[in-house]
């Protein structure tokens, strides 16, 4: 009687410990969690300022400017448009990897070298 | 058995009583006993806090609002994108500081000390809210930057805080600002797509951004062209659509002046207004598309029929006139192509009062506009529809719609076939439901040939674009004031429709009270301000939309319907050019190959080397 009620405390207070143990883990782990949701939503407002910068740095009218002003771009035009259905393509030389391409419209041409 | 502990009791209790060693050992019994209680008591009230935290002081799941954020406090709205995922509006958290009065414990000191770190403050307002005792919240300035929050932190003054808000925030500024619209300062709705889709923005976050149908790049190439037009002809605004011609998807829709979104308070009214929904005008001889679509739908006229234009038109008191007489006998054709009143006129009575009705219900132009946005007007339209309302009606006159029912109507009338209103968000375009052709798929290729004609020989001229092949409408309107139309004020305007033959897009242009300049002979006509606008922006346009440049086969189909005879004009003394259609040609157009130009430019921004 006196070994099983002992061995019966014992459980009971090994179960305990192990309870605690585990209670304790699990607010480890929720500890985390939140952290790691935090770290999420950080992330994500990182994420949304650079979008919105990158809007910004994109804007047409400034990248208007700035490729007109560094690069001498200019808006394209109707003439530079073409299918590529409508491109001649001729057979490539012997040693070229592979076909290249041949315009009558003299723009396109100087469309595709850019 | 029984006897023994008897015999053992007294012989215990004698040792106790009789020796000082029992006194101590009972003294040690005793405080055996105390700590054996205290211990139990201890793990007792041990036990008690463990099944506390085990089983009663569960936390339960974890989720986003144990997560401190500004979500916590705060509406969020999803983004809005065009239709290129390209973002124009996007929430981001900001800071607010706000200071609790009773814990506040110098309040002219702690005003005076923000009033230092924030500028724009005043500190004497601040000093007074803040000795309110009877208030636990006063807010002292929403949206500060993260240095002001540093600076104040440093300044350690008691009962003073902060929130992190969601703060509406728009990149491309200006460039969409009357149909995104804006929100207020608790971040709700308060204009354009902002208020009109408020539910979808805020129940809806989660689902993701809200596309719309703007493509911001043919955004851009109207809203510059436009920009140069007003202020090279003076303008006091201006309007500017581009819109897919048969599924009504708006690509483009600028309204001059304009505001920043992000500092909408700073705007005024008139820089709010959006002319392409809010604004009701009469339109002129833009109007003439539709008469002549009516006419000849209606079979009250044949495109080969002539109208006398020799003397100006009377009916009752009034005498219509012709900006540019031709003082001849002018066919169909020409009526459109050099847009006579007087032949839109005669157009008019043939239709009759009840047919004209019924097709301007037909295109739309009776009703306010479904698109999905709050600022969106009604038509204005005689109460009483006479004969001289029917006759000024054919050309733009005592009917107001405003550009966006316009583009509406001329689509319809160009396209044929069935087709949706516009609309700014394929999420609510939908909805809307698909409006019944409003003329023949014939009558739309009759309309077609004609506006070709107003550009390749008529009043439009100046809106023709190297390369494309451009039908259009000029309309040049008087702007009735408080002394009737007499005053010169013009509403200008230009609707072109490309490429002609099989229309994938329509841009209509307005220019409220254009002057004319050197170059145009001083004249403010939609074909001398308006047609180079849209010249201007089909020619940056397209090439963005990716479209190819005009087949020959399609200018050569136009132009084979196009008969030109030589008409003498006695006053005048010369000779000019009449046109007339080729009645019996046939007006199916021919299956053309496909003018697919490759793939469309999503940068929104094609540059080539210039």
């Amino acid at each position: 009687m006196l070994k099983l009620g002992l061995c019966g405390r014992t459980i009971a207070i090994l179960a305990a410990c192990g309870v605690y143990g585990l209670k304790n883990r699990v607010q480890e782990l929720e500890r985390e969690l939140v952290r790691v949701e935090r770290m999420i939503e950080k992330e994500r407002i990182e994420i949304k300022r650079l979008n919105a910068e990158w809007a910004t740095l994109s804007h047409p009218e400034r990248l208007t400017r700035l490729a007109s002003t560094h690069l001498g771009l200019a808006s394209a035009t109707p003439g530079q448009i073409m299918a590529i259905a409508d491109i001649q393509m001729r057979d490539a030389p012997s040693g070229e990897p592979g076909p290249a391409l041949v315009s009558s419209n003299a723009s396109s041409t100087a469309s595709l070298r850019q | 058995m029984s006897g023994e502990p008897r015999q053992g009791k007294p012989r215990r209790r004698k040792t106790t009583k009789d020796t000082g060693v029992g006194l101590e050992i009972r003294r040690a019994r005793t405080r055996l006993r105390f700590l054996a209680v205290a211990g139990v008591l201890g793990f007792v009230a041990l036990g008690a806090r463990l099944t506390d935290l085990a089983v009663l002081s569960s936390t339960g799941p974890v989720t986003d609002r144990h997560v401190a954020s500004p979500e916590d406090n705060q509406t969020r709205r999803a983004d809005i994108t065009d239709r290129n995922g390209r973002l124009i509006a996007t929430d981001y958290p900001k800071i607010s500081v706000f200071a609790d009065p009773k814990e506040v414990s110098d309040p002219g000191e702690t005003a005076s000390a923000l009033a230092e770190v924030l500028p724009n403050l005043d500190a004497e307002k601040l000093g007074q809210r803040l000795s309110r005792q009877n208030a636990r919240f006063v807010w002292v300035k929403r949206h500060i930057s993260d240095d002001q929050q540093r600076k104040i932190m440093r300044l350690g003054l008691p009962g003073v805080q902060f929130r992190t808000e969601y703060h509406r925030v728009y990149p491309q500024r200006s460039l969409t600002s009357h149909v995104v619209g804006y929100v207020g300062v608790e971040n709700q709705g308060l204009a354009g797509i902002e208020r009109s889709f408020e539910a979808r923005l805020t129940e809806g976050y989660y689902d993701g951004p809200l596309q719309l149908t703007l493509d911001l790049g043919v955004q851009a190439a109207v809203r510059d062209e436009l920009k140069q037009a007003v202020e090279r002809f003076q303008a006091k605004g201006g309007s500017g659509l581009v819109m897919e011609a048969g599924s009504g998807v708006l690509l483009a829709a600028v309204s001059l002046p304009d505001f920043d979104p992000n500092h909408y308070q700073r705007a005024d009214k008139t820089a709010r207004f959006n002319r392409n929904t809010q604004g009701s005008y009469e339109l002129g001889s833009l109007f003439k598309v539709l008469t002549a679509g009516m006419a000849l739908d209606s079979n009250a006229v044949e495109i080969t029929d002539q109208f006398d234009a020799v003397k100006p038109f009377k009916m009752h008191r009034y005498r219509i006139k012709d900006f540019h007489a031709k003082k001849r006998r002018l066919s169909m054709a020409e009526v459109i192509a050099f847009s006579s009143n007087i032949g839109a006129a005669q157009m008019a009575m043939a239709i009759g009062t009840e047919a004209q009705t019924e097709y301007f219900r037909r295109f739309g132009l009776l009703e306010r506009h479904p698109i999905r946005l709050n600022e969106v007007s009604r038509p204005q339209r005689p109460k009483v529809w006479r004969e001289i309302n029917t006759v000024t009606a054919s050309y733009g006159h005592g009917i107001a719609v405003s550009p966006l029912q316009a583009i509406d109507a001329v689509a319809s009338a160009v396209c044929g076939g069935p087709r949706r209103p516009a609309y700014l968000s394929a999420e609510a375009g939908m909805e809307t439901p698909l409006r019944p052709a409003a003329v023949r798929d014939e009558t739309a290729a009759m309309l077609r040939w004609l506006m070709w004609l107003v550009v390749a020989e008529g009043s439009g001229t100046n809106g023709q674009v190297p390369g494309y092949l451009i039908g259009g409408k000029t309309g040049s309107a008087d702007k009735a004031g408080p002394k009737g139309y007499g005053d010169k004020r013009l509403l200008s305007s230009f609707i072109g429709a490309f490429p002609i033959d099989d229309p994938r897009y329509l841009v209509l242009v307005t220019l409220d009270e254009p002057k004319g300049d050197e170059e145009t002979h001083n004249q403010a006509h939609g074909g001398w301000t308006a047609a180079p606008t849209v010249a201007k922006i089909v020619s940056r346009s397209g090439p963005i939309l990716g479209l190819a440049p005009a087949e020959l086969a399609a200018e050569r189909w136009f132009k084979d319907r196009l008969l030109v005879g030589e008409a003498f004009n006695g006053r005048l003394k010369r000779t000019e050019p009449s046109f007339a259609a080729v009645g019996d040609g046939g007006w199916a157009l021919p299956s053309m190959p496909s003018r697919s130009g490759g793939e469309e430019c999503s940068c929104g921004v094609c540059l080539t080397p210039g």
